[in-house]
């Protein structure tokens, strides 16, 4: 089981991609809106494993059912 | 036959076989049904919106029906009630957020036009975390639904007011949503049924969206038998829902009954023993429903599914980023609209990037091949927990922090499984523990055979909350 998630970004990079997104955090909501970006950020390392051939192609449009039968 | 017990603890299936008999009538059950949620409602904040007029205009409906012979099917004349997330023509839809208090939509959601199809009675809506995903918040328009087995501890979520409805005996049947487990969650933790069906088997058309790609539409209920009926109104195909399935829908309630014999079930005992949310409550509950489930003569024995934090890692990326993309405009131009969990919880996925999702994608294929091509290959469902523990307080909850552990329910959102919660006791503190079934693609007939069989052999379902509820400290 892995510990809890965590990320090696400052609060200062976080801010940093919370504003090249275009969101202003309201002041009282930074602490807990950083918070919930640290977890989300902390799961990602998760995602970039070494993928098995199975893995390929992702599959993302699938147009075999759109064919007149 | 006879009516045993208090109208409003008549499943749907008996409930149904009344109506037909002429034993009750839809109005009558329709009437119990509003005393009862005008008397405890105050205190459990289950609903948010009640339809006393329509609902009677229903269930009028429904009885002149039955006088002429016409049937439209197992829940006519059935009291029920929809989250607050299901679009209802002409009937506020605010999914419990500030941002839609006034909001009224022109049309039914697919699932509403087949429960009304189907003869049944609109009870009203239902409370959730705002856009199904804040947490138990006291600065949204609504409070929070109250747990009816200890009114200081939160429901679950997001389908809360579903969950609590149903347990206190407002509503036999209520339909909640699931991205991540908010049918299953709040089903575990109040100690009812809820029936996540597969990816694609009832239309999301017309329900407010969480995340397009693990968005679930299903019910809430107190037995297995009214999930299996209610699925049999609800699932279909809608063109007009990209993702749903044209394949035919079964009689799921026909397999109710025919026991276990055969069967193989793989019991994931590994995928939860060292997670650190674990209970011991929820260890010996979930060793005894494995025994249980033996005993009525599957085959049971360990099985193994890949880690849960990889399953949790790609559901949270997914949802957030499609959440964040549903929601980016609003963040941006009316940010206080927002409650402070939700607008916490949906922006923070604005840090993520585009190589992020289609990492999440990738993982997402992998891990569907890996339970339904290994696990779910080799037997015909899994028992694996819903939640690791039971109900938390509301005071666990700070205003900065509104997710809280031990629930393992996203893995089926990102395989698209159905997954079936089912009660199987109570902890020390007297609150319900949950299980669930999961099965392959499209059998849902298979996970509410389990469940049927679980719930007729474990008795737990006899147990409900106490009418007198506490005063909430």
């Amino acid at each position: 089981m892995p510990s809890a998630p965590s990320t090696d970004l400052s609060d200062d990079d976080i801010a940093q991609r919370f504003r090249a997104a275009g969101i202003v955090v309201p002041a009282d909501r930074a602490a807990g809106t950083a918070a919930a970006a640290r977890r989300l950020l902390g799961v990602l390392h998760w995602l970039r494993a070494p993928r098995s051939v199975a893995a390929e192609p992702a599959a993302i449009l699938v147009l075999g059912e759109r064919v007149p039968r | 036959m006879s009516l045993a017990g208090p109208l409003h603890e008549l499943s749907i299936a008996d409930a149904g076989r009344a109506l037909r008999a002429g034993e009750v009538t839809s109005l009558a059950l329709t009437e119990v049904a509003l005393d009862r949620i005008a008397a405890l409602n105050p205190a459990l904040h289950a609903f948010v919106l009640t339809l006393p007029e329509r609902a009677r205009e229903d269930a009028a409906r429904a009885d002149a029906a039955f006088a002429r012979g016409i049937d439209a099917g197992p829940l006519q004349g059935i009291p029920y009630a929809l989250k607050d997330i299901y679009g209802t023509a002409g009937i506020r839809t605010t999914c419990h957020s500030s941002l839609l208090h006034d909001h009224v939509p022109t049309a039914d959601c697919a699932v509403e036009e087949k429960l009304a199809a189907g003869g049944g009675v609109l009870l009203g809506k239902l409370g959730t975390f705002e856009f199904a995903i804040g947490g138990p918040s006291f600065d949204l328009p609504f409070p929070p639904a109250r747990n009816p087995w200890n009114l200081n501890h939160f429901t679950g979520g997001s389908s809360s007011g579903s969950a609590a409805a149903v347990a206190a005996g407002m509503v036999r049947m209520a339909m909640g949503s699931d991205t991540g487990g908010s049918i299953r969650g709040p089903a575990a933790l109040c100690g009812t049924v809820g029936l996540k069906p597969t990816y694609g088997r009832v239309s999301r058309r017309g329900v407010f969206p969480l995340a397009y790609s693990l968005d679930h539409c299903g019910p809430l209920s107190w037995s297995v038998e009214d999930a299996a009926l209610t699925l049999q109104v609800v699932a279909g195909h809608d063109p007009l829902d990209p993702a749903s399935a044209d394949i035919a829908v079964p009689d799921c309630a026909a397999a109710l009954g025919q026991g276990l014999e055969g069967l193989r079930i793989g019991y994931t005992r590994r995928f939860y023993i060292d997670n650190p949310f674990l209970t011991p409550d929820a260890t010996r509950a979930l060793d005894a429903a494995a025994e249980r489930l033996a005993d009525l003569g599957a085959v049971v024995d360990e099985v193994d599914i890949p880690d849960f934090a990889l399953f949790d890692a790609c559901a949270q990326v997914i949802m957030f980023a499609e959440a964040y993309a549903i929601h980016e405009t609003d963040l941006k131009t009316r940010p206080m609209a927002y409650g402070r969990y939700a607008y916490q919880r949906i922006a923070s996925g604005a840090v993520l990037s585009a190589a992020d999702l289609v990492q999440a994608q990738r993982l997402r294929r992998e891990l569907t091949d890996a339970v339904h091509g290994g696990a779910l290959r080799s037997h015909d469902a899994l028992l694996t927990p819903t939640s690791l523990s039971t109900a938390a307080p509301f005071s666990d909850f700070g205003p900065d922090a509104a997710r809280w552990g031990g629930m393992l329910t996203n893995p089926f959102n990102v395989t698209g499984s159905p997954a079936l919660a089912l009660p199987i006791g109570f902890g020390t503190d007297g609150l319900p523990l949950g299980a669930q079934i999961v099965g392959r693609p499209f059998d849902e007939a298979t996970v509410l055979r389990i469940g049927s069989a679980f719930e007729a052999a474990a008795g737990v379902s006899g147990h409900r909350p106490p009418l007198a509820l506490p005063a909430a400290s």
